[in-house]
């Protein structure tokens, strides 16, 4: 019975950190998507859109990168944990804006 | 991660935001000197203190103190005199009015930044080409490509010249034996091309004449323009006995730059809002970058598939370093290139035992001329194009590349022949 409630407890956590995380990223990712539509509103800049985009998960690589070096120990699993989810969030739009941006190039050049 | 990985990385998003120009150059040299230090530090390549000395001072220093020296020869007005009072007394009409034009383009930027030769050059060109309806873009976009070509007169006439120069202890003698000859060599070619294709798609090109009033109009004060021409005449001998007297090329730069702010009669404060001061912030940052990726062994790594390159082209190494160099700087700012590749042509010649010097050259002038491979990747080319557009002429992409680049290519080739022609002379 103990186990069980641990458990759940532990899901529930599991899954409010998540939902955490992933609104924190997109809502970070609607910020960024915001300001790639307003500077790359022509189709013709689509090339800068896509190197953007690569650009930005470059740094959100290294931004992990850069609190797990700091972050060692225990104490930092959780945070690490929060960070990775919210970050992962983010690279999943700006993956998705980076297909699309290259769907829309490709068929912009068959045309 | 490993730090070899997140240099790495690093290297791939300056590299990236460079090409792409999405953010101003600055910016991305800072990015990456930010990340560089957090990350040399965190992972113990360096200690925060030892960053100051990462930065290059020596440089640094010798390029602000230049660059206020160019701008208070400029602001006097020399310049625009010398051309128009040669153009006076010569009298000349039709071609040779554009051979001038490309002489001035390679002179002033032998002794002046790239920049300003080109906001006078451009200026003159428009107003000799537009009364008499010729088309100006190709004489202004060559212009732009002599610009750079002018930059190897001297250590202190370009930025990567200035950045090899002092790093590698390369002498204005040094500069004055190998890269005056070249000059001449390079406006040669330059002016068959200019004859040979480009003249002959240009419509009235011989009816050009230059009538000029009075030269002396464009000084504001004869007294401020013989002072200051003075002072950096001295400037310049000073630079070529640096070494003789025991100081530092930044040092006697700034020397005549006191000089200039006394005794000149200019106002200090008009010269010192006018500076570029992108340039020296720029090599700072890039600077510690690149020493990071050093310290990293991201530059072994790179060498290493270089190093292979230019073992497998045997004698040609110099001439394969030199297209690349060009190639590079077509792509990414030339300051950059030498950043990057100074270090690795050590790190070659180290391992594989071989002579340095003629790479450095390569380096050099690559960069220098590279750049005007593409409309992009020279800032005076790139000028010379926003200036003409701004007066009707518009100098597409297309354009450039159909009549000036390969001109550009073609100084390229000349150049690796001739610094393979120094090797085999032992000059080199």
């Amino acid at each position: 019975m103990m186990v069980s409630s641990n458990f759940t407890v532990g899901a529930w956590l599991f899954v409010m950190i998540f939902c955490m995380a992933f609104d924190l990223g997109f809502t970070v990712y609607k910020y960024v998507k915001r300001r790639f539509d307003e500077i790359y509103s022509a189709e013709s800049v689509l090339p800068k859109r896509i190197i953007h985009g690569v650009v930005y998960l470059i740094f959100l690589v290294l931004a992990y990168e850069a609190i797990r070096v700091r972050a060692e120990g225990e104490l930092f699993t959780g945070l690490l944990f929060l960070v990775y989810t919210a970050f992962s969030a983010i690279a999943i739009f700006i993956v998705v804006d980076i297909v699309i941006s290259i769907r829309k190039l490709r068929r912009k050049r068959a045309a | 991660m490993t730090p070899i990985e997140t240099f790495s990385l690093i290297f791939l998003a300056t590299i990236l935001l460079l090409i792409s120009e999405i953010e101003y150059k600055v910016i991305v040299a800072l990015l990456a000197a930010i990340f560089s230090i957090y990350f040399g530090v965190s992972y113990g390549l360096y200690g925060i203190e030892d960053v100051y000395h990462m930065m290059d001072m020596e440089t640094v220093l010798f390029i602000v103190a230049s660059l206020i020296l160019f701008e208070s020869l400029n602001e006097t007005g020399f310049f625009k005199f010398l051309s128009l009072l040669v153009f006076k007394k010569l009298r000349l009409k039709g071609l040779f009015v554009v051979y001038v034009l490309l002489a001035f383009a390679t002179l002033f930027s032998g002794i002046a930044e790239n920049t300003i030769t080109m906001i006078i050059m451009t200026e003159i060109t428009l107003s000799v080409f537009t009364p008499r309806r010729v088309d100006p873009r190709a004489t202004v976009a060559l212009e732009g490509v002599m610009s750079n070509v002018g930059g190897l007169l001297l250590p202190i006439s370009s930025i990567p010249g200035l950045i090899v120069a002092t790093r590698k202890n390369i002498g204005a003698e040094e500069f004055l034996i190998i890269g005056t000859p070249l000059i001449f060599v390079l406006l040669g070619v330059s002016i068959l091309y200019y004859r040979l294709v480009l003249a002959r798609q240009e419509l009235g090109i011989e009816e050009l004449q230059v009538v000029v009033d009075d030269p002396w109009k464009t000084v504001e004060n004869k007294s401020v323009l013989a002072r200051s021409l003075l002072i950096f005449s001295l400037f310049i001998v000073g630079v070529l006995v640096s070494d003789n007297l025991g100081f530092t090329p930044s040092y006697v730069a700034f020397f005549f730059v006191a000089l200039m702010f006394m005794f000149s009669g200019e106002d200090p404060r008009r010269i010192l809002s006018k500076i570029s001061w992108d340039v020296p912030f720029f090599v700072a940052c890039f600077s510690i970058f690149v020493e990071s990726l050093d310290r990293a062994g991201v530059l072994t790594l790179v060498g290493s598939y270089l190093e292979l390159l230019i073992s497998a082209s045997n004698f040609l190494g110099s001439f394969v370093f030199l297209l690349i160099s060009g190639i590079f700087a077509s792509v990414i700012t030339n300051i950059s290139v030498v950043l990057l590749l100074l270090p690795i042509v050590d790190k070659i010649s180290r391992t594989g035992g071989l002579n340095p010097h003629p790479l450095y050259w390569s380096i050099i002038i690559g960069s220098n001329i590279g750049g005007g491979l593409t409309l992009y990747g020279s800032l005076p080319v790139l000028l010379s194009a926003s200036l003409a557009e701004k007066e009707g002429h518009k100098i597409g992409f297309g354009f450039y590349e159909k009549r000036i680049a390969p001109i550009v290519f073609l100084q390229l080739l000349v150049s690796g022949f001739y610094i393979l022609l120094l090797e085999i002379l032992g000059v080199l």
